[in-house]
């Protein structure tokens, strides 16, 4: 039974590892049926593309004015 | 994506491939270096450990102990080297690690479900997933910058640590667990937790709301 609290997390393990059938079976049958789980979604993709640009040097120039 | 910085050489580097020009460039190293040095500190929280880590980068980098491809950035190139100094620090610093400490922060962490979800499984009502901006607009936007910083510097150690380890310095979470001596699901935890912090501190310092300072 998909709830929230578990699929977030398989979100998650899918950034780490593939997920297994039966996995991707419970996040795809949720996401359609649930906005937040979609937002959710979104969110931890832009962490990803924030790491990914802070990671190799892309992001910190602009935080000139930052102190 | 607009940067501070402009990079004095050709776009693919070609030029600095057997040239050592680039440590001659005050201004440009000296924002390297800065840049470095930020990175670096978020990744080590300890400032003495970041400076010897960027220090020993830009030396590397200086006497081209790894080569320089030259098709990439060589900003980026430098960050390249700065993780591998990272990973070697965090290696060393690996070995005082409170593995009790990290079981602890991890029990301490069932509280968060209880804040987040409801008792079926469902997000609990103020805890709801509010849509974010577009990250092709949104990540140009200082804010996100400096709420993303500090909301990182806002993990516990231990899971902040995992996290970089995995996100910012690429490690595979099988390299990490065993580092750790950690099980896989361990592991996978202290990751979910990282994610489910950023993002609820991000959304609770107001990412992603129109009242924003009107930035986002
Ligand atoms: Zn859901």
């Amino acid at each position: 039974m998909a709830n929230c609290k578990k699929v977030s997390r398989l979100i998650s393990d899918a950034q780490d590892r593939p997920l297994k059938p039966g996995e991707w079976l419970l996040v795809k049958t949720h996401l359609p049926i649930c906005s937040n789980c979609r937002n959710y979604r979104n969110q931890i993709a832009v962490l990803q593309e924030a790491t990914r640009q802070l990671r190799d040097g892309e992001a910190l120039s602009m935080n000139d004015d930052l102190s | 994506m607009p940067t501070a910085l402009q990079d004095p050489y050709a776009p693919d580097g070609s030029r600095l491939t057997d040239a050592t020009t680039w440590h001659a460039d005050a201004d440009y190293l000296n924002k390297l270096r800065r840049d470095l040095l930020r990175f670096a500190q978020l990744q080590l929280r300890d400032t003495a450990a970041a400076e010897d880590a960027v220090q020993e980068a830009l030396a590397a980098a200086w006497a081209g102990e790894q080569t320089f491809a030259g098709q990439s950035q060589h900003k980026t190139w430098v960050f390249g080297i700065l993780r591998h100094k990272l990973i070697d620090t965090l290696r060393r610093k690996q070995r005082t690690i409170n593995l009790s400490a990290l079981g602890d922060e991890v029990e301490g962490e069932e509280i968060l479900d209880s804040l987040l979800f409801d008792e079926s499984g469902h997000w609990a009502q103020h805890s709801k997933p509010q849509p974010w901006p577009k990250p092709e607009t949104a990540l140009q936007q200082k804010q996100f910058w400096r709420l993303f910083e500090a909301c990182l510097d806002n993990l516990p150690e231990q899971t902040g640590r995992v996290f970089m380890m995995r996100e910012f310095l690429g490690l595979e979470t099988g390299d990490i667990c065993d580092e750790l001596t950690v099980s896989a699901n361990h592991c996978s935890v202290l990751l979910y937790r990282a994610r489910l912090k950023l993002r609820t501190c991000l959304s609770e310092k107001g990412y992603g709301e129109e009242d924003c300072d009107g930035k986002l």
